[in-house]
């Protein structure tokens, strides 16, 4: 089965997330994300954004409930499955989480290497994008001497680079100017023209109210209010299998 | 282009560095025992082969008739040489004895004044259809002459021989134990202190096997890298203990050296603990993975 077609690429039922030796953080929550479609997660800190956001990058399991993926129930996937569906998600953390002693360039290209690209096209894709979000002449650097905003661009490349049909982005505009974090949603909502389900989490009001994308709003673990269906409106484009990134084009103006 | 860096900076963990070493180290002295155990069964086997086929007969001095005691060795030589298979029977003359025993006499002492035995050495095809044949005959023409066949000497060499053996086998068992633990302690200190990456790469969709493969390579590569010095040190020890065994008078331990098939034998020593480290490093790692993912 062609899971391109699957029309909800994520679908929580009564998902309930207890972290080992804590109260839960996540109570009964249902919702579900379409192929296709853009989203906000929103809520104060500490509602449990990155926690939900976590269970849909599969680095925990529910502890009660049903997590849909690509049409999969994740509690019920076998652990040799789960590299797959993975590498179907990329994700930008809130604290990066970009490998230390490895440059800009070689962070970038982590997914790409590790789905087994070979190494020339793994180099024009990660110069490519480099180059998009203006860090070509950073590509050599390591994480620690970038600027905070810099190491941010290098997390959302990295998330980018393999075009995933999933971007779940962790505040990913929490540390560059007004410019970049335009940028930054272009180049979202470029992917997700492409066909890539997306869901952003931030505090930023501003940035919700600019993009007008429906919101999830997390409150004290739970969801606060229902979003709005919204079916994409534009045709959705399947990655192409070989793992070749976008090649968006510059923003106008 | 640059080279692909590797994704754990392995080469950075304190336990990473002294592993080679240890290795190195655990090498040379597996190469060492192995090759006691080549030199050991080389001696043996050559002092065996000088033994084989060879026995001594002793005759008792006979009482205050020394005249008689000639013909009675001449007679009895007759009847040796005579005895089908008998290659050559000698008599050791008196002062060789003499000679073999000087070192437990007091100065000054002439074999004349000891009853020493006559001694005759017998050289014979097939000891085993020989000696039956020839023990009857000397027990019915001279019940007081011994057969000597060197059994006892045979018997303690090949038990000292395999009590080196022995030894070296349990040394190079404890050596690869020591090592399979090393290997697993080193690899443990490795993944929790990359435990950070790791996470990283298994969330951006690596499997268990491309971590492995990260510590894989590396544990080979440096095993190998280790073993061979280990192994290089060890044979230049061996050459050199050889020209120094050479220059001793006489027949020693070390005689001769060591047979190709033994250093090829031996260099296999380090490819196996590369090979061991290799095993144990992916093992480590898949199991630490499994528990944690
Ligand atoms: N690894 C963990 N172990 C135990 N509790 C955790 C863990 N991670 C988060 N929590 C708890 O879960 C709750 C939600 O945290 P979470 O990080 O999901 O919030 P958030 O909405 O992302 O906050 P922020 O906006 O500050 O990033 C918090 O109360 C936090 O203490
Ligand atoms: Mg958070």
């Amino acid at each position: 089965m062609d899971r391109a077609e699957t029309p909800r690429v994520v679908a929580f039922d009564g998902v309930g997330l207890g972290y080992p030796g804590g109260t839960e953080v996540l109570h009964d929550v249902t919702f579900s994300l379409d192929s296709g479609s853009f989203h906000f997660l929103t809520g104060p800190s500490g509602a449990g954004k990155t926690s939900l956001l976590r269970l849909m990058y599969l680095a925990v399991r529910p502890t009660r409930g049903t997590l849909t993926l690509f049409g999969q129930d994740i509690t019920r996937t076998s652990r040799r499955r789960l590299p797959d569906l993975r590498r179907r998600i990329g994700v930008v953390f809130q604290d990066f989480r970009l490998i230390r002693h490895l440059s800009a360039f070689d962070n970038v290209a982590l997914p790409l290497r590790i789905a087994g690209a070979p190494d020339a096209d793994v180099r024009r894709n990660v110069c490519e994008l480099l180059q998009w979000v203006g860090l070509e002449a950073q590509s050599g650097m390591a994480p620690a001497t970038l600027s905070g905003g810099q190491q941010q661009l290098v997390a959302v490349a990295r998330a980018v680079i393999a075009r995933p049909r999933l971007l779940l982005a962790d505040e990913p505009t929490g540390n560059v100017d007004e410019r970049v974090a335009r940028r930054l949603m272009y180049l979202f909502e470029e992917l997700n023209r492409l066909g890539t389900t997306v869901l952003v989490a931030t505090h930023d009001e501003g940035l919700v109210r600019r993009y007008r994308h429906p919101r999830l709003a997390l409150k004290d673990g739970a969801l606060a209010a229902l979003p709005a269906v919204r079916t994409a409106e534009t045709v959705t484009v399947p990655p192409r299998a070989d793992g070749t990134p976008l090649r968006p084009q510059p923003v106008p103006g | 282009m640059p080279r692909r860096p590797s994704e754990l900076a392995l080469y950075r963990d304190p336990m990473e560095r002294f592993l080679p070493w240890l290795v190195g180290f655990l090498v040379y002295i597996a190469v060492l025992a192995s090759a006691a155990v080549f030199i050991v069964h080389g001696v043996t086997g050559k002092w065996e082969d000088g033994l084989d086929g060879r026995f001594t007969v002793q005759v008792p001095a006979a009482d205050g008739i020394p005249g008689a005691g000639e013909s009675r060795l001449q007679d009895l030589i007759d009847l040796i040489e005579k005895t089908p298979g008998v290659r050559r029977a000698t008599v050791i003359p008196e002062d060789a004895v003499m000679d073999l025993l000087r070192p437990w006499l007091v100065e000054g002492v002439a074999a004349d004044d000891l009853p020493l035995p006559r001694l005759i050495d017998v050289e014979v095809a097939d000891p085993a259809t020989v000696l039956p044949i020839l023990s009857a005959r000397l027990a019915d023409a001279m019940p007081e002459a011994a057969i000597d066949d060197h059994g006892a000497w045979r018997a303690s060499v090949r038990r000292l021989g395999g009590a080196i053996e022995v030894i070296a086998v349990a040394v190079v068992i404890g050596i690869i134990i020591v090592t399979a633990g090393a290997v697993v302690v080193t690899t443990l200190s490795a993944v929790s202190i990359h435990r950070e990456e790791i996470d990283i790469l298994h969330t951006i969709g690596a499997r268990h096997g491309y971590v492995a493969r990260q510590f894989a390579g590396r544990a080979f590569g440096s095993g190998l890298a280790s073993g061979l010095i280990g192994y290089a040190c060890a044979a230049v020890s061996l050459v050199a203990l050889y020209h120094l065994a050479a220059r001793l008078p006489g027949e020693t331990m070390f005689g001769g050296s060591l047979p190709g098939l033994a250093w090829v034998i031996l260099s296999a020593i380090p490819l196996t603990v590369a090979a061991l480290m290799l095993v144990t490093t992916v093992a480590t790692v898949l199991r630490w993975l499994a528990r944690r993912y």
